[in-house]
């Protein structure tokens, strides 16, 4: 996500780094390219117009400061402007009332029902909730039946009947109150912010239900018209918060810039897989500084704390430092990040992966399969001690495990330099890009 | 004769040769973009009050309003580009003749090129296999439905194949679908979705079925192994009968903005995308997504979605389309 409006961005700065100072013509073709890669990201016409002013303005009043070059200090007005967009602080979903009830909504096809099931697992794993999930979508076919495989999948109960939409609403909290469930999440149809007749639906709920939160459901890759659908559902419902989905394509989610600019609702979540961990919390910093390549360890490192112990990390990380790690510990580090999900969603989020040209990199999880093969392939031995692997035992291991002695070069070429890498990384000689 | 008045006259003499379904057609294309065009309209006559002469304030402000329609940076520009040639050619001041001007390349843009055929290709030695592939969440399923509706009114036999194992409740759906149409169904839950295809299509071709239609798991473009999946389930449906697919259709959505490009782009290196489906033009988006997709892809749109009905799926037509979002103005 937002890979090339950062790819455009660092492009266009690039001729203001050696510059003396910061002047309206060196910073007019990074102006361009901003505007550019803006609109081509999908961010709102009037948004891209107000922000590109503003960095401009900003820009040409600061006078260059002793510590930072003009490039650097240009890329942190972008930076600081973009945060200021994506709404600065992290507004979490509410959890501070003993019993809440929230409500989601969107268009159809937005993904309410899977972002529903993701909502109440970690709800559950994070905030020990019991959750309830409640079929609201009445309509669509199958919809009861989706969200109730996503229940039994997570083993979180489904509230169902057949009645009309608010009685349902009613009966679900009931129940949840006499089964001790204290969050109530409700999964409505999908429409279109025009549909008089079906918005009154959700508008009769919001009347008549203490609603915690009212959450919008929108899909990442959505154009111009989004700020309708948004300003049509804020007009109608009082809209808490949004969630952004299917952010895990290659979609630049443009959206999100404008969501939080022209209608003060805060994004809460960014929907990052199809798995039902695959719900991310949404820092605007973190989410800048990701647009510009500057990483987004942060994010990293609560990913893998959630997946990872701490003692087995701690133990890693030792002997990557004294330049023990052998492919034993390789091989464990991989079966840890097979647990954290898409791989190419965790190196996006590296510094710099732009310039290293791992920010576009898909990764087939046949060729992680290959290389653990390769690995379980060879003797203990041999992953403690892998100089000692010579044409003959190349040649076993490749037969052992279905891949080429090719194969089983590039991977030992490929771990020589990531022990490299993590020995300059301990050296300090590993030099951030920013 | 104005630009406008020629469009108008095609689509008036188009439907003074048409029966009544197909004058229907027209006018529900109308209906259908009722939204789409009240904004897109009213905002280029605001800009026709507003400025009486072409001038630079013109061209930002009609670029704004393009791009707002999501026809898309790179084919916006380059249409701005000629625009602007145009009037320093023909020394075009007026920006009433302009708004026609306006018109008149945007449909260029879609027809220019090679003619690409908007019809369905029908296979005439055996079941017409249709696959349906895209996104998730733009509408496949519904789609498939109405395809089906379309087919069994034309007294043709039609069977529906649920090739989406993955998402919760997508097999259901379709059958509910199967049921509701009175279609065929074959589907299997937790399976390979090469495999149940497979099954589905040696099951349609001993029953002779006419139209055989497949959905897919929605995935995202740029997940390697479900794009493989793809090319898989691309590879099985040729086994069987010959020449299939006939047809490969890909769904977007219309509120899609520049990510539908790269939707066009990477589905069509990994199967033989025949054609778009735009669904959800009902709503307000413009759909503009589809000018960029002809320019910048070469693809054309077969069918449009212009609401929930199961007679709300028309076939596409560019000058219906065009006529559709700026009738107010003509």
């Amino acid at each position: 996500m937002f890979e090339y409006m950062g790819d455009r961005i660092s492009s266009a700065i690039k001729n203001i780094r050696g510059m003396g100072k910061i002047t309206e013509s060196n910073i007019n073709e990074a102006m361009r390219e901003i505007r550019l890669a803006l609109l081509e990201a999908d961010v709102n016409y009037s948004v891209v117009k107000e922000f590109t002013s503003k960095v401009k303005e900003k820009a040409l009043g600061q006078n260059v400061e002793n510590s930072l070059k003009p490039d650097e200090l240009f890329i942190k007005i972008v930076k600081d402007e973009l945060v200021e967009l994506l709404g600065r602080e992290y507004v979490p979903i509410s959890t501070k009332n003993n019993f809440e009830v929230i409500m989601l909504c969107g268009l159809q096809g937005s993904g309410k029902t899977t972002t529903a099931g993701k909502l109440a697992n970690m709800l559950r794993k994070k905030y020990n909730r019991k959750p309830l999930l409640v079929a609201g979508d009445i309509y669509r076919p199958a919809a009861i039946e989706q969200l109730k495989q996503i229940g039994s999948s997570l083993n979180i109960p489904v509230f169902s009947e057949d009645k009309k939409v608010l009685e349902i609403v009613t009966d679900a909290i009931n129940y949840a109150k006499e089964e001790k469930l204290d969050y109530v999440i409700i999964d409505t149809a999908g429409r279109l912010q025009i549909d008089e007749v079906l918005m009154e639906e959700l508008k009769e709920i919001e009347k008549n239900v203490n609603l915690s939160e009212v959450i919008l459901v929108i899909d990442a890759m959505m154009g111009q018209d989004a700020i309708n659908v948004i300003n049509g559902f804020n007009d109608s419902l009082n809209v808490t918060g949004c969630i952004l989905t299917k952010m895990d394509g290659d979609t630049k989610g443009g959206v999100a810039l404008s969501l939080r600019h022209l209608t003060n609702i805060p994004i809460k979540f960014l929907g990052t897989s199809e798995k039902m961990d695959g719900l991310n919390e949404f820092y605007p910093e973190r989410m800048a500084k990701r647009i510009l390549d500057m990483g987004d360890i942060l994010s990293i490192a609560e990913k893998v704390e959630d997946v990872i112990s701490e003692d087995d990390a701690k133990k890693q990380a030792e002997k990557m430092k004294k330049g023990t790690f052998d492919l034993e510990d390789f091989l464990q580090t991989f079966k840890q990040i097979k647990k954290l999900g898409p791989l190419e969603n965790i190196l996006k989020m590296l510094p710099g992966a732009r310039n290293m040209g791992i920010n576009n990199i898909n990764i087939d999880p046949k060729d992680m399969a290959h290389i653990e093969a390769i690995i379980l392939s060879m003797t203990p031995y041999e992953r403690r001690h892998p100089e000692i692997l010579k044409a003959s035992r190349k040649q076993r291991i490749a037969k052992g495990s279905g891949r080429s002695v090719e194969e089983v070069n590039r991977l030992l070429k490929q771990f020589d330099t990531m022990k490299e890498l993590m020995k300059q990384m301990n050296s300090g000689k590993f030099k951030m890009p920013f | 004769m104005g630009l406008f008045d020629k469009l108008k006259n095609i689509v008036a003499k188009k439907s003074a040769v048409l029966d009544k379904n197909e004058k229907e057609e027209i006018i529900n294309y109308e209906k259908g973009l009722k939204k789409t065009r009240e904004e897109f309209v009213s905002k280029l006559n605001i800009l026709g009050f507003k400025y009486t002469k072409v001038s630079e304030e013109y061209f930002e402000e009609l670029e704004n309003i393009l791009i707002m329609a999501d026809i898309g940076v790179n084919t916006v520009m380059k249409f701005m580009d000629k625009l602007r040639k145009r009037v320093k050619e023909e020394n075009i001041t007026d920006t009433e003749y302009l708004k026609e001007v306006i018109v008149d390349e945007l449909l260029i843009i879609y027809v220019e090129g090679e003619s690409l055929s908007d019809k369905i290709k029908i296979n005439e030695n055996g079941p017409t296999v249709i696959l349906m592939v895209g996104v998730n969440g733009v509408g496949k399923t519904t789609t498939i439905a109405k395809l089906a509706y379309k087919y069994k009114s034309e007294d043709k036999s039609v069977m529906l194949i649920a090739g989406d194992t993955f998402r919760a409740g997508a097999s259901e759906q379709l059958k509910i679908w199967a049921d509701k149409t009175d279609s065929l169904f074959y589907g299997k839950s937790e399976s390979d979705a090469a495999s149940v295809i497979y099954d589905g299509l040696l099951l349609a071709k001993e029953k002779n079925v006419d139209i055989v239609l497949i959905d897919t798991a929605g995935r995202l473009q740029n997940k390697v192994n479900l794009m493989k999946e793809l090319e898989k389930i691309n590879k099985v449906i040729g086994t069987h009968i010959e020449g299939a697919p006939h047809e490969t259709l890909l769904v977007i959505d219309a509120q899609t903005g520049q990510n539908g490009i790269m939707q066009a782009k990477a589905f069509k290196e990994i199967t033989n995308i025949t054609g778009i489906v735009l669904t959800k033009l009902d709503g307000t988006a413009k759909g503009g997504i589809v000018l960029a997709i002809k320019e910048e892809v070469n693809l054309p749109v077969k069918f449009i979605g212009l609401g929930e009905k199961m007679t709300d799926l028309k076939p596409f037509d560019i000058e219906n389309y065009i006529y559709g979002l700026f009738k107010d103005m003509i």
